[in-house]
Parts: structure tokens; C-alpha cells; sequence
């Protein structure tokens, strides 16, 4: 799209704008784009990103409102984890609780929460784009909720380490994500600690049919002794948080790497809080991508090591591949990458900058990039809500349908297990049931059927509130991209089906 | 159905047909597929059915090891007592015992269609459940972010034509007449299908696998006009390839579905499925399997396993996961009758558990574990694996049973002796298949 100020509006364009910069147009946005051009209209949007709040994204009031119907709303983790207490708490206590008040106190309360806050974010945001971003790079450094204390600290992780960073610089988004709980808890660091200070026993007589050593002391209590270090997060961070598959170091910088990081874990007690921890590190001298880090430095060899590989340039092409893919083309677009990752590499990951290129880089809008984007479940059902202005006004946002859509494509928010993060692709997401899914959810949610969903309604002269209502054109234009197929034409005087049928419709899974 | 005396004869006929070739000079490795991998009956496909115990199951608690004085020494309160005993486990061989509550399957040891095999583990012992789960399920243990099945890969390597569009025409053609595709053509949307509502890592990737939720109750057929119709059409017309295919698929897996009247596929007099969501996992997949739609894979899974306290013993929390798991997979197996013949039940777990028993009556994530194979053509009744012992240096790191057997060779074995697969290398990429060390769980 050429972002000269269009005399007459591209209403094609703008609405290739809108589905990769925000969560999926709504009623009027077009009209609202062309009107301001597209330059200003991102300005706009990085603007109300820059100013809103750190830690959580610009919502209408009443949106607020329900938020605060969470029992988890505006907890930090400590005091989530009273708030929804461990198992064994709750098991110990199991007696002297209602069903009802063992629902409302279970982790899996808690875990609803948690998904719904990010759907409601994405269909309600004012800073959409802000918003989109914060959910590629909390992706990018996927966490799952499923692992060990995360159900406490994973909104935490999002609203500190993502999102104040997002229009910033990526060596402090690296670091703050380095430092925070969740992520040591994922990839497993918080077992990353310097060799055992006891020697193993020598091993026992091994009699005929075992086939192993013993290598530790039969001690049933062994989870909790500390263990020798854990490559995981260090192998992560390079492979997939900085530097890629072929981003340039070695099996033994892997080693090198999780040995620099022993002792990044979580404090001791009950504050679910970072600390390094200088008794588990080893302190011994470490060379990592061929820098020598000295010995003994404790915590700033890993200060050192994250500043590195944050403004390194295999990190910079990875980045701008994955940005790439997100939001332009998923089968990639070399010519946009290079540029990305220049600008990435010139502003020392500057990711306002690097955003701004992408959106505003001259192949953003061009043919064989529009349509590119394969909608993930989530991506899907938050587009289709807002195509038909659709509002989640259950109690707290909730939309059990929605959820069961999502669980059942195993695409909850925070329940990613991969490191990776959640798959992209149509190859990923088009499988024949999943493909009903949509259908169904299609079906349900254009004839305004979708429990805790509420769509704009027909009102009768006499004030009797009936079906749902679509300013037609305005909605076909969003769910018929490329208008309503000649197929369909005995279905131009239902409206609630045309609208079904362009939800569930090929041309809408795309963006 | 045909009488068993005819499967009884095809079934001879097979193993002298085996024998010829082995006169003739094949290579005595590729006998046991040659023996037994014999093809179905027309219309009619072999089943795999995994059950996957999520959670980790106490192995050790299921399948007892009631001879071995350690197990008695570090379970103080959580044991179950020797057979003879009041609670007493099932004997099974002399030293080990099933639990009491795997009552409905002591039979089918008894009567030969069940094998027990013990130690079976991951070369990367993870103590971390989603790590040992991706693991198991994509059977490429320590490879992470894994996101292809191992049984995707499967129905991806045995499908009929390989991974490409079948014949267009005959494509087209099935349309017009509505035939169905009943058969091991990668178009056969129920090759793989999964028994709950999300698709399991072990069913993930490139080939179409039915999540069946609720699509068994299906609404009413597609009439012209009709919202699926005009779906049906929309995809064919404007969809991209890779969409039009999947979405081709999706509608005529909704069409075999529908073709299945469920009254008709009541489960048989003896079968009593337990009335929860797997014995209801298990009843869908026995009416599937005997609808001759076409199923070679189904996957259920039954949680539950994570006994960290409180595990209890002959009664309590894990006897009565047992008896789930026991009496659904015994409803299955009686209401499959004679077509247990064609079809092997795999029992599987990311884990075993610790062999001492914890501070809170139960145990913690282990090792090795205790797999379970059912079939009508098992030879069962047999322990199989090297049992590597419960005396304290005989275990993984001083606490777990150890592995003498790698889980990837008991699924290997499986698929190659029952469904036939050939390229095990590409099923199990990283791991070389070696008859050899097969266990004979089939």
C-alpha cells in the first residue's frame, strides 16, 4: 500500500491494514482509516500504544468493569497464590469446602481467568496494535500456565516483561524476560544450578538384569536436592529467543550459556520473585560465542551474554523472520526481512522503529502478501467477533463457548506447552474437524447464539428487541472480502446466514 | 460379520502362506510381518486403539511384583499383599500380580489375549509430565517443541498412495454417487480418530485425523439448500488447495459419520461400559470399529494417575482410576467380541513412579512403567521385558525402576506385526528398528 495520502480511499488496502495491525476490523474502521490515511492512522495507534498504561491495554470502561468481576484482578503473583491456593492447600482444606467455593479456589479458575483476560484484550483494546504486538512477542517467549507455579505468574510475566516493551527496545524486553520467574520456571533454570557441593556415592554392585549405575543416593526426597545444571533455557534462549536454529553457535555454547545462568532462579519463601542466587552459580571462567566472560562475575557474565545476543545480527534476521511471518506472509518475504532486520541492527533493536518499518515498509500491502496469513483459532475467533461487533458482556468477560472452542483446538491462551509457542500456518490450523469447528462456531455466533457474547439487535417499533442485526453492507465487506460469491445468491435475502457463511468461509480463515 | 471359523481358516492359511516364503528365501527379519500382518477382511481394517494413562500410572501398583521383598520393604502403606492374602493381588506368573481392581482383565490374561510388559521406558528420562508426554506421543524422546504424533506419522506412512491426492477422478466420481471411502487412501477422513475433544500431540501433523466430540450425534443429513451444502460448495469452488482438501475431507467424515445409525451399533449383551466419559470414549470407538468405516487408529485417554499422596493400596484413589480403566477397556473387548481378532488394544504412560512410596502415601514421578497389549490375536498370557529389579542399586538414579526396554520398540513391533507398516524409520525417525530386541507383544 503506497501511504502518500490517498486522494481517493483503498478501501481494499485499508482493510488489509487493519487485519494484520489490529485484532480484526470492525464496523466503520475503514471508513475511519481512509479518512485519517494510513500514515496517521499508525501513528495513532503506536501513539495510544506509548501512552497507555505499562502493564495492561486501554479498554472501554464497562470492558474494566467486568475485569475487576476476577477474583484474580489486580494480584500480583504472592497474593495469587493465596488467593487460589496450591493443591495440597486446598486438598488439606477439602472438608470444610462447598463444591462451589472448591470451583471458585481451584487452579483451573484460575487458569480461565488468565485466557480470558487475553481474549477479552484482543476483541476490546483501543491500542489494537500494541496489543497484536504484545501477543507475537509474549508467543515468541512462550510460557505455559501448566508448569509448576506459572498459573500464578504467567499475567504477571505479560503485563512486566511484554507488554511495557513492546514499542521499546528488545535488549530490555531479553532481560526482563531473563529475569522473570515464569520463563526460569518454563525452561526449567530454576533447576540450573552449579554441580551438586556433595560427590555422588560410589556406585552399589550392580546384580544381573539392571543395566544402569546408581548415580545418586537412594534419597526419595532427591527432586528437591539441587541438580546438576539444566541446559534447558540456555539452549532455548539461543535457539529460539535470540540467535535461531542457524544462528551461528556451537553444542559447546550451549553449555557455556547454561553455566552462566546457574543461579537465575526464584528467591526463597514466599514471594514467587526473581534472584540470583551467588551460592548456586558456578563461578568457574566461561567463553560464550568466543568472548571470554572471566570468572567469578556471578550475575553480570548472564547481563553480559543477554546484552550480546540482544543486538546480535543472527538474532536481528531471526526476529525479522518471525515478524515476517506473523504479521505479512507466512510463507515469508526475503526483501522485507533484510529490511527489518537492518533496522532492527541500526537502532540496536529499537522496536518501535522496527515496527514502524514493517507496517510502512512499501511491500507491506503488495499482492502476493495480501491474503498471506493463515488465522490461528484464537486470531479467528477474535476477527469474527469483531466483524460483527460482537461484545463480550458475560460476567467477567467470560464466553464458555468461546473457551471450549479454543480448548478443544488446544489454543487456550497460556496453554502452550511448546517452548516454540503456538503453531502457525494453514497447514497447522486446517484439518477437517477443526475446519467443522469453525463452521459450527461460525453458526452459532452470526445467529447470535454464543453464550456471553452480545451482538448489536433488531429493536421492532414497539421496542421488542429480536435477532441479530448486521448494517449488511458494512459486514459483508469484512466477512465477504472479495464480495458475496455468485453461489450464494439465493442466500442475499437471510442475512444471518450470508454472514455464517462468510465467517465460515474460505476467504475469511485468511488475513 | 463373518463366523470366527472363517477368520479361524483365513488365519491358517496366512501362516502356511508365511511359511511357503520362508522356504522360498525370505529373510527370516521379515517374518513375523509376513506371518501375521495379513490383510483384513474386505472392507474391513485393522485397529490399533491406544489408551493413554496421562499422569503417570504406578505401574508398580498395577502390575504387582508381589515376589520381590524390596516392594513390601518401601511401601509400607501403600503395598498390595501378595495373592492368597485378603486384597490380594491377582497372581499372573507367580511373582507378579494384577491389582485387585484389574479384576475384568485378569481374565483376559488367563485366556491368553492380554501381554504385560514391564520396564518399558523413555531413553530421556524427563521427570517433567508434558515433557515425558511430547516424548511418548511424538516418539522422538528429547527433541522439544515436537509437534507431529507418532500415529500421524503413521497413518501418514501406511495411507494408500502415500501422502498425495488420490485419483481425482475416482475422487469426483465418489461424490456423485456418494460412495464413501472405506480403506488406507489418505482421504479416508476416519483412519485416525480420537475418542474425547481435543486431538492428542500423538495424532498431530500432516495427515487428517477426526477429533470425535460430539460429531457422532451429528444433526440431520445435508439437504440441497442447506447450510452445509452452501460450505460444501464455498470450499469447492474457493478455497485454496490445501483448504478444498481438508475441508472436502472434514465433510465427508461428517457424512460417514452420519451413515452410522447408532441404534444399530448397541454395544453387545455382555459388554457394560463404565458410565463416564471413557467408558463413553471407549463405547464410540467399538461402534466405529465394527461400522467397517475404516478406522485403523483410535486414541482415548483416562487421567487421573498422579498419585503424589494419598494413593491408597488395594482400595482408595488409584484402585478406583484402575477400575475405570479395567472395566471400560474389559466393555470394549467383550463388546468388539470376535473382532478383537483384528484389533490390538496398546495401554500407555509418560511415566513410572517412584518405587519407595513418599511421605504423603504416594508416590512421585519415576521411570519405567508397565505397558499393556490386548487382542484377539495376541499371544498372550505372558510377562515380557527383562525385569530389571527393586533392590535399592538396581534402580535409576538410586529411586526408579529402570528401563529395559525402549517404548519406541514396543510401538514398532506393534504397528509392524498388527497394521503392516513398513517404514519404520520414517515413523520413528532417530530410532533404527531392530527386530531383535522386539519383545513379541503381539
Amino acid at each position: 500500500m503506497s501511504l502518500a495520502a490517498p486522494s481517493a480511499c483503498d478501501r481494499e488496502s485499508a482493510r488489509h491494514l487493519l487485519q494484520r495491525a489490529t485484532w480484526g476490523p470492525r464496523s466503520g474502521e475503514i471508513d475511519e482509516l481512509c479518512r485519517l490515511g494510513p500514515r496517521r492512522w499508525i501513528e495513532r495507534q503506536f501513539l495510544m500504544g506509548l501512552r497507555a498504561g505499562p502493564s495492561a491495554p486501554r479498554l472501554p470502561a464497562e470492558m474494566e468493569r467486568r475485569l475487576e468481576d476476577h477474583r484474580s484482578h489486580g494480584l500480583d503473583p504472592t497474593r495469587l497464590r493465596e488467593a487460589f491456593p496450591p493443591g495440597d492447600v486446598l486438598r488439606a482444606r477439602g472438608g470444610e469446602l462447598s463444591p462451589t467455593e472448591r470451583r471458585l479456589l481451584g487452579p483451573q479458575r484460575l487458569q480461565q481467568e488468565v485466557a480470558v483476560r487475553r481474549l477479552v484484550h484482543a476483541a476490546h483494546a483501543a491500542d489494537q496494535l500494541r496489543d497484536r504486538l504484545t501477543a507475537f512477542w509474549s508467543d515468541h517467549f512462550n510460557v505455559s500456565l501448566r508448569k509448576g507455579p506459572n498459573r500464578w505468574l504467567v499475567g504477571d510475566f505479560e503485563a512486566t516483561a511484554i507488554r511495557p516493551h513492546v514499542l521499546g527496545s528488545f535488549p530490555a524486553m531479553l532481560r526482563a524476560v531473563a529475569m522473570h520467574p515464569a520463563m526460569l520456571v518454563f525452561l526449567d533454570n530454576v533447576q540450573n544450578v552449579a554441580a551438586a557441593p556433595f560427590p555422588a556415592r560410589q556406585p552399589g554392585t550392580v546384580r544381573g538384569g539392571a543395566r544402569r549405575t546408581v548415580v545418586a543416593p537412594d534419597d526419595p526426597d532427591s527432586d528437591s536436592r539441587p541438580r546438576a545444571g539444566n541446559e534447558n533455557f540456555a539452549r532455548e534462549l539461543l535457539e529460539l529467543h535470540t540467535l535461531g536454529l542457524d544462528g551461528g553457535y556451537t553444542e559447546r555454547d550451549v553449555e557455556e550459556v547454561a553455566r552462566v545462568f546457574t543461579g537465575w532462579g526464584i528467591a526463597q519463601g514466599d514471594s514467587l520473585s526473581f534472584a540470583f542466587r551467588p551460592r548456586l552459580h558456578d563461578s568457574r571462567p566461561k567463553r560464550v560465542l568466543g568472548i571470554e566472560l572471566g570468572a567469578g562475575r556471578g550475575m553480570d557474565e548472564g547481563e553480559e551474554v543477554l546484552a550480546l545476543l540482544a543486538e546480535h545480527p543472527s538474532t536481528a534476521r531471526h526476529l525479522a523472520g518471525k515478524l515476517v511471518r506473523y504479521f505479512v506472509n507466512e510463507a515469508g518475504d526475503g526483501a522485507m526481512e533484510s529490511d527489518l532486520a537492518a533496522t532492527f541492527l541500526e537502532g540496536g533493536g529499537d522496536l518501535l522503529a522496527v515496527s514502524r518499518a514493517l507496517f510502512e515498509h512499501p511491500r507491506f500491502g503488495s499482492p502476493e502478501n495480501r491474503s498471506a496469513v493463515f488465522r490461528t483459532p484464537f486470531e479467528y475467533a477474535v476477527a469474527a467477533l469483531r466483524a460483527v461487533g460482537g461484545e463480550l458482556t458475560g460476567p467477567g468477560g467470560f464466553s464458555p463457548p468461546i473457551l471450549t472452542f479454543l480448548r478443544s483446538s488446544g489454543s487456550l491462551p497460556w496453554h502452550e506447552d511448546s517452548p516454540a509457542g503456538v503453531s502457525r500456518g494453514v497447514h497447522a490450523w486446517s484439518g477437517g474437524a477443526h475446519l467443522l469447528e469453525r463452521l459450527a462456531f461460525a453458526e452459532s455466533l452470526a445467529g447470535g447464539r454464543v453464550q456471553g457474547v452480545s451482538l448489536p439487535r433488531s429493536v421492532s417499533r414497539r421496542g421488542a428487541v429480536g435477532g441479530p442485526f448486521f448494517r449488511l453492507e458494512e459486514v459483508l465487506e469484512l466477512v465477504h472480502p472479495g464480495g458475496v460469491p455468485p453461489t450464494l445468491a439465493e442466500s442475499l435475502r437471510d442475512p444471518v446466514r450470508l454472514v455464517t457463511l462468510g465467517l465460515g468461509g474460505p476467504a475469511f480463515q485468511w488475513m | 460379520m463373518p463366523s470366527s471359523s472363517t477368520l479361524l481358516s483365513r488365519r491358517v492359511f496366512v501362516r502356511s502362506g508365511g511359511l511357503a516364503l520362508l522356504a522360498l528365501g525370505v529373510p527370516p527379519v521379515f517374518l513375523p510381518r509376513l506371518l501375521r500382518a495379513a490383510p483384513a477382511p474386505e472392507g474391513r481394517r485393522r485397529t490399533l486403539i491406544c489408551i493413554f494413562q496421562r499422569g503417570a500410572v504406578d505401574g508398580l501398583n498395577m502390575v504387582v511384583p508381589w515376589g520381590e521383598e524390596a516392594y513390601y520393604r518401601v511401601r509400607p502403606t501403600i503395598a498390595i499383599p501378595a495373592p492368597g492374602h485378603p486384597d490380594g493381588a491377582l497372581d499372573l506368573d507367580g511373582f507378579f500380580g494384577f491389582h485387585p481392581a484389574l479384576a475384568p482383565l485378569h481374565d483376559l490374561f488367563r485366556n491368553r489375549t492380554l501381554n504385560v510388559v514391564q520396564a518399558v521406558g523413555s531413553p530421556h528420562p524427563t521427570r517433567s509430565h508434558f515433557e515425558a508426554q511430547a516424548d511418548m506421543e511424538s516418539a522422538r524422546p528429547g527433541t522439544r517443541g515436537e509437534r507431529e504424533g507418532w500415529l500421524n506419522r503413521l497413518l501418514a506412512e501406511t495411507a494408500e498412495g502415500g501422502r498425495t491426492l488420490e485419483d481425482p477422478v475416482a475422487h469426483a466420481r465418489d461424490h456423485v454417487t456418494g460412495q464413501l471411502g472405506v480403506g488406507a487412501s489418505a482421504s479416508n477422513p476416519v483412519r485416525g480418530v480420537v475418542a474425547g475433544s481435543a486431538l492428542p500431540l500423538s495424532l498431530r501433523g500432516g495427515h487428517p485425523a477426526l477429533v470425535l466430540g460430539d460429531l457422532l450425534e451429528a444433526g440431520a443429513g445435508a439437504e440441497p439448500g442447506s447450510l452445509e451444502e452452501d460450505f460444501r460448495q464455498l470450499y469447492a469452488s474457493e478455497a485454496g488447495e490445501v483448504l478444498a482438501r481438508s475441508a472436502d475431507e472434514a465433510f465427508r467424515a461428517v457424512r460417514v459419520l452420519r451413515s452410522i445409525v447408532p441404534e444399530r451399533y448397541r454395544a453387545s449383551g455382555e459388554a457394560s461400559y463404565p458410565d463416564d466419559p471413557f467408558g463413553r470414549s471407549l463405547r464410540q470407538i467399538a461402534q466405529l470399529v465394527k461400522a467397517d468405516v475404516g478406522v485403523e487408529v483410535a486414541f482415548a485417554d483416562l487421567g487421573g494417575w498422579d498419585t503424589h499422596r494419598g494413593q491408597g493400596g488395594s482400595e482408595g484413589a488409584m484402585a478406583q482410576r484402575l477400575h475405570v480403566f479395567a472395566r471400560g477397556i474389559r466393555a470394549l473387548h467383550d463388546d468388539l467380541g470376535a473382532r478383537m481378532d483384528e484389533v490390538v488394544v496398546l495401554t500407555m504412560s509418560e511415566f513410572g513412579r517412584t518405587v519407595r512410596e513418599n511421605g504423603a502415601r504416594g508416590t512421585d514421578h519415576g521411570h519405567a512403567n508397565s505397558m499393556l497389549a490386548i487382542g484377539g490375536r495376541v499371544r498372550g498370557g505372558r510377562i515380557l521385558g527383562d525385569w530389571p529389579g527393586l533392590e535399592p542399586e538396581l534402580l535409576f538414579r538410586g529411586r526408579d525402576l529402570a528401563r529395559t526396554t525402549d517404548f519406541r520398540d514396543v510401538f514398532a513391533e506393534v504397528v509392524s506385526a498388527h497394521l503392516g507398516a513398513e517404514r519404520l524409520d520414517r515413523i520413528f525417525p532417530g530410532h533404527d528398528p531392530d527386530p531383535g530386541v522386539w519383545r513379541g507383544v503381539v
